[in-house]
């Protein structure tokens, strides 16, 4: 028996993700180009790499990503057993800026079809570091989860608990590479549609064109609402790192938050290991205490 | 990535290491190395790591030299395993003389869970355990617990672990690890539990019928893969009793086969 994909019917394998992940192996395989490529800078990462960074992790627990949604500091991930593994698992997670959200779950919980909405609190996002907390509305039962958490091998019917098992997988794989929460702020893998919505959100707010930035392994992650320049300049002094798409908002706010003086940069770290990232050009105030990253990857 | 799949026990040389490298050298005539075995005479050596330390109080650990840590707490479910696997209660319970039995316990309300887990695994390896059965499971290896299943295998041991009970998902480590003989739990011959594990499994225990006794010595019947596995570790040790010795291929014939799923 295998029950119709009915949790977001409309948003199942959007063709422009599989297509992507289609073009990516070919290109692996027979060293062409894929299209997408043709408009994105030299060594961008796309949102398609990573649903198939994703799906590599994933492969293994008999998930897949079927869609991917990210915007700066928000993700939305569906997720359902692979075709293989006699299961009928689907999940969405959606979560906001400031990492809370909801994730809906369908499974079936000791020999019962559950489709249910919990709620999602992520507390830290990091490899190695992964916490959470999901709450039932229904019934308000919460329960917290750790990375480096054992369970004892008996059969678990409580839903909350069956559906956070099942929850972590997903966050682990996207604290791989995918996502990090920097205080209580989700940050997002830079990808070139990232910086896209960047742009978007600043043609709304044009006074908010400051993004949040961390660095994680060759990555630069983007995320939170966009802020003002005096909130960058007051943040960047305690060492927050920004992005902003225009190099002389950059180098303004690396000089403002060096007091005035002349900024360092701009610079571009080529990645020092594999696998190859991609750093974004930026600048140092004079004492060197944050980034302020711009522009597309390079 | 291709599913990653563990190899299967029904090839003759096994996973231990000493047999992968002999493979190498492998040509017509097949070298057989135990997957575990015992000196004549020699007491078989099992470490039982859970949540939690046996009550010594409890009468059915009578003679059964179930060590009590300092750390850690009874458990019921701690106690549910042991039981199985020594089969009390049963007129064919394990021969005390013949088996001695350790509790490791690791802290599920504590930091750095599988890093206690990995604590176990070496101290295992360290009193030179012939059997290792795992009842807990972590949902990645982070902490190296592959490496020291591999590292107990290839010192002699077995590792059995209990597949984990989240059918949508894979097994619990150590279970996926290589080295390690994963169970899951079966209703009946060819039928997985509803709540059984199945993607990464290696063999089945019926588990329908199994008695366990908790601390309060109440019998039920709980299910679950930890009891799949304490009852595949019972039927090992009793083989290691009975022949000294246990080869991959005994394994076919002593644990039941996997209903027919793709992932196996």
């Amino acid at each position: 028996m295998h029950l119709a994909r009915s949790l977001r019917p409309s948003r199942w394998l959007r063709p422009a993700v599989v297509a992507g992940v289609a073009a990516a192996a070919v290109a692996m395989v027979g060293n062409l180009t894929p299209a997408s490529a043709e408009e994105a800078p030299p060594g961008a990462v796309t949102e398609e790499q990573i649903v198939e960074e994703l799906n590599d992790g994933l492969a293994e627990e008999g998930l897949e990503v079927t869609d991917l949604d990210a915007e700066p500091g928000a993700l939305e991930v569906a997720v359902e057993a692979t075709p293989d593994a006699d299961s009928q698992f689907e999940s969405v997670l959606d979560l906001g800026r400031d990492a809370s959200g909801t994730i809906e779950y369908k499974d079936i919980i000791d020999g019962v079809l559950v489709d249910r909405v919990f709620e999602i609190q992520v507390l830290a996002l990091d490899e190695g570091n992964v916490r959470f907390r999901l709450t039932d509305p229904q019934t308000g039962e919460t329960a917290e989860f750790s990375g480096d958490e054992l369970h004892t091998s008996v059969p678990v019917a409580i839903p909350v608990i069956f559906a956070g098992f099942a929850v972590a997988e997903i966050l682990y794989w996207l604290a791989v590479g995918t996502a990090i929460i920097v205080g209580t702020v989700l940050l997002v893998k830079a990808t070139t549609s990232i910086i896209d919505k960047v742009k978007a959100d600043i043609k709304k707010k044009p006074d908010k064109k400051y993004f949040q930035a961390a660095i994680k392994g060759n990555y630069v992650f983007v995320g939170g609402n966009g802020v003002t320049s005096s909130t960058a300049i007051s943040q960047g002094k305690t060492g927050r790192n920004f992005y902003t798409p225009v190099q002389s908002d950059a180098k303004n706010l690396a000089k403002s938050v060096g007091n005035g003086a002349n900024p360092i940069g701009p610079e571009h770290h080529k990645p020092s290991k594999p696998p190859s990232g991609i750093w974004y050009r930026h600048y140092h105030p004079s004492n060197r205490v944050m980034h302020a990253f711009y522009g597309a990857p390079v | 990535m291709a599913d990653r799949m563990k190899p299967s026990r029904a090839t003759w040389c096994g996973s231990s290491a000493l047999c992968l490298v002999l493979t190498a050298g492998c040509t017509a005539t097949p070298v057989e190395t135990p997957l575990a075995s015992r000196s004549p005479g020699a007491r078989i050596a099992v470490a039982i790591i859970d949540d939690g330390s046996v009550a010594e109080e409890s009468s059915w650990l009578d003679n059964y030299n179930v060590v009590q840590p300092e750390h850690g707490t009874p458990s019921d479910h701690t106690a549910q395993v042991v039981s199985v696997v020594v089969g009390a209660g049963l007129s064919d319970a394990l021969d005390s003389d013949a088996v001695g039995i350790s509790v490791l316990p690791v802290s599920l309300s504590t930091q750095n869970q599988d890093g206690q887990l990995v604590a176990r695994l070496d101290e295992a390896l360290l009193n030179g355990a012939d059997v290792v059965l795992v009842t807990v499971g972590a949902r990645h290896d982070q902490a190296g617990i592959c490496d020291r299943v591999d590292a107990l295998a290839a010192d002699g041991a077995i590792v059995i672990a209990a597949a984990g009970n989240f059918p949508s998902l894979g097994a619990d480590y150590p279970a996926r690890c290589d080295s390690a003989v994963s169970i899951g739990a079966l209703d009946a011959p060819g039928v997985f539990a509803s709540y059984s594990t199945r993607r990464q499994v290696e063999f089945g225990m019926v588990v329908k019928g199994i008695k366990a006794t908790d601390l309060s010595g109440d019998v039920s019947e709980p299910g679950g893969t930890s009891i799949a596995a304490a009852a595949a570790a019972r039927t090992i040790i009793r083989e290691l009793i009975e022949r000294g010795t246990l080869m991959d291929e005994q394994l076919l014939l002593l644990l039941e086969p996997l209903p027919n799923h793709t992932d196996n």
